[in-house]
């Protein structure tokens, strides 16, 4: 009697045992941390910082900041060692062997400089190192200094075979500045998806990497630097799955003012001086980093209406805005507005 | 400290008992002071191992020994980590052991359930404490705190369930 | 011998876990009451990473090297009160305070980052 009193007591407390354990474990999940792991480092000059959703984050944000190290490693002009640095030294004279990944962006680059007419080119060295931007300049360069490399910038004079490269001319340059950093993206999002992290955000200056799918599954949001703003201010922003790089050219980044002009670092092949855009910035979404850094720049320089053309063609969207503050909407891009003083105009 | 109507023996003996206690408590709070801090709580948050020992006082020996014990922790929390300490320890521990000596009283609670109401009282006060001596933003614990208390004080009656037989000796010695 | 574990024992467990789920659980609605915190982040590496509450007493952080800076943290805001930087790009960000809002210094590799659970946007660009 008193035995099975016991037994009955015992199965009392196992049952009660079991409750506890329940409520432990939904207490558990409820607390299941989701701050994502964040990291802010420095890469090709420009402020890398990476968000990472998942375990391991902090790994995964070595091995991204690494494999946008290597990037620059690879393809920057200013660095001797570089593949691009070999392949200008040996301009006019021999091919060099590149990498697979600096082949498929150099690819890539030809090709949308043909689609683009032009506006966007990676033989832009001669010029752009006349200019010099990153270092701060506040002196146009003489007339006749621009005339004389102007004939030396054309992408016609890169020639791309099996992993390897050569430029035709001597004096002639690959200048990858205006894509790097969406490289970098498209590098840090291939690491990643290696490290099987659950969800990522990566930005290389402004240009910008999603991939995955946040836990709360809300789409990742992209906010737009406000061109008019100060440094803090967005006029508001794009909302895109993962798997989307986003970029932004405008003349209000990099410039200075000499005698009342003022010069952007957007060079003009054609004409050698800074682009004169009819927008003031060109927000590109593609499904590359290297591709939304180049169709930026290409549609910064041929205004909205001439982009709509080879948007298409890549499958892009973008946010144009213009001078009198009109946002043109293009692609179907599912933008925000939170800015005052803007329309939005979608195409 | 009155022991009115006791034997002279008797009540040396159980000072005694209580100085012993009282130093027991104070090496296990020492010692739990060396673990690591635990994650999701307050700095300063603890196991609380030493409320094993006021928890057996207020059961065997009555409300006013282990409240003495108690005082002595605070005390000594003073003298060797300052005054918040002091103040923290001196809150928790009192607030705690007169909650798990009414809890025995009422002889409906098991050794886990006065364990657990004992760690709940501890962190409730100091937490209190805490919000108006150092930050108000100790209040966002609150929770945390509760899910610790019922974890530390069940691991608590636990333990004094085992160690029940070796205590009641040493009380008899 | 006394007894382990209780009727009364087991309902009092369950509502004090009752009471911190209801409570975690109206928390997590409210956003209102959001934790942030500031990270510093010198190369990568973070320096300091703290609780950035609303009474948060003032306090200043030097962070040597190169090109030196000083970040300083008060009521719920973080800023870059100084740098030797040519610039001064990074003073101009001003009080950085909500989840989200960042502040770095090209210069001198130093990075200010509030952090918490609600960003406003995953990232900015421009």
């Amino acid at each position: 009697m008193k035995h099975a009193g016991k037994n009955r007591a015992n199965q009392r407390v196992r049952r009660f045992g079991l409750l506890f354990s329940a409520l432990a474990a939904m207490l558990l999940c409820s607390c299941a941390k989701t701050a994502p792991y964040e990291q802010t480092n420095f890469v090709m000059g420009s402020v890398m910082r990476q968000t990472i959703y998942g375990a391991n984050g902090e790994a995964a944000a070595k091995s991204g900041y690494s494999a946008a190290a290597d990037t620059e490693a690879r393809i920057s002009w200013k660095i001797p060692s570089s593949e691009i640095s070999r392949l200008n030294e040996n301009a006019g004279k021999a091919a060099v062997e590149i990498s697979p990944e600096t082949e498929r962006l150099l690819t890539d680059a030809l090709e949308l400089s043909r689609r683009s007419g032009g506006a966007f080119d990676p033989a832009i060295l001669p010029l752009s190192a006349l200019w010099d931007f990153d270092s701060n300049p506040e002196h146009a360069p003489e007339k006749e200094k621009i005339e004389a490399v102007l004939p030396l910038v054309s992408a016609e004079y890169l020639e791309l075979s099996e992993h390897s490269a050569a430029l035709s001319k001597e004096g002639c340059g690959i200048d990858l500045g205006a894509v790097g950093k969406g490289a970098a993206c498209d590098a840090a999002v291939s690491a990643y998806r290696e490290q099987g992290v659950r969800a990522a955000v990566v930005s290389v200056g402004g240009s910008i990497g999603v991939f995955g799918k946040k836990p709360d599954g809300s789409d990742f949001k992209i906010a737009v630097r406000d061109p008019a703003g100060d440094l803090s201010e967005t006029l508001g922003y794009i909302t895109v799955p993962g798997e989307t790089f986003v970029s932004t050219s405008g003349d209000y980044e990099k410039y200075f003012i000499e005698n009342g002009v003022k010069y952007s670092h957007i060079l003009d092949p054609e004409t050698g001086y800074s682009v004169k855009s009819e927008v003031v910035s060109a927000t590109v979404a593609a499904k590359g980093g290297a591709l939304s850094d180049m169709l930026s720049t290409a549609c910064f320089a041929l205004g909205a209406e001439k982009s709509r053309a080879l948007l298409e063609e890549y499958g892009a969207g973008a946010v144009f805005v213009l001078p009198d503050g009109e946002i043109l909407v293009f692609g179907g891009l599912d933008f925000t507005l939170t800015g005052e003083g803007y329309r939005v105009n979608r195409q | 400290m009155r022991l009115r109507d006791e034997k002279k023996v008797r009540s040396a003996r159980r000072i005694a008992a209580i100085g012993i206690f009282a130093a027991l408590a104070l090496v296990l709070s020492f010692l739990e002071g060396l673990l690591p801090p635990l994650p999701m709580m307050p700095p300063g948050a603890k196991l609380g191992l030493s409320n094993i020992v006021t928890m057996f006082v207020a059961s065997s020996q009555g409300l006013l020994p282990a409240l003495l014990i108690a005082v002595l922790k605070g005390l000594f929390a003073g003298v060797t980590r300052g005054f918040t300490a002091m103040a923290l320890s001196l809150a928790g521990g009192v607030l705690s052991t007169a909650v798990m000596y009414f809890l025995f009283k009422t002889k409906k609670f098991g050794l886990i359930g006065v364990g657990v109401s004992g760690a709940f009282a501890h962190n409730a006060a100091q937490l209190l404490c805490a919000y108006f001596l150092t930050s108000k933003t100790m209040l966002w614990y609150a929770p945390w705190l509760c899910v610790l208390s019922a974890a530390t004080g069940t691991l608590t009656g636990l333990l004094l369930r085992a160690v029940l037989p070796l205590l009641e000796k040493l009380e008899r010695e | 011998m006394k007894k382990l574990f209780s009727k009364a024992d087991a309902v009092l467990i369950a509502v004090l876990l009752l009471i911190a789920a209801a409570a975690l659980f109206f928390r997590m609605r409210g956003s209102a009451g959001e934790e942030r915190f500031a990270r510093i982040e010198k190369d990568g590496e973070t320096i300091s990473y703290f609780r950035l509450s609303e009474d948060l007493p003032y306090r200043e952080y030097e962070i040597g090297g190169a090109v030196p800076v000083t970040i300083a943290a008060e009521n719920g805001a973080v800023w870059f009160l100084h740098s030797e930087c040519p610039d001064r790009l990074c003073v101009r960000f001003g009080k950085l305070s909500k989840t989200g809002e960042t502040a770095v210094c090209l210069p001198a590799r130093v990075a200010v980052t509030v952090e918490g659970e609600k960003k406003a946007v995953d990232a900015v660009t421009g």
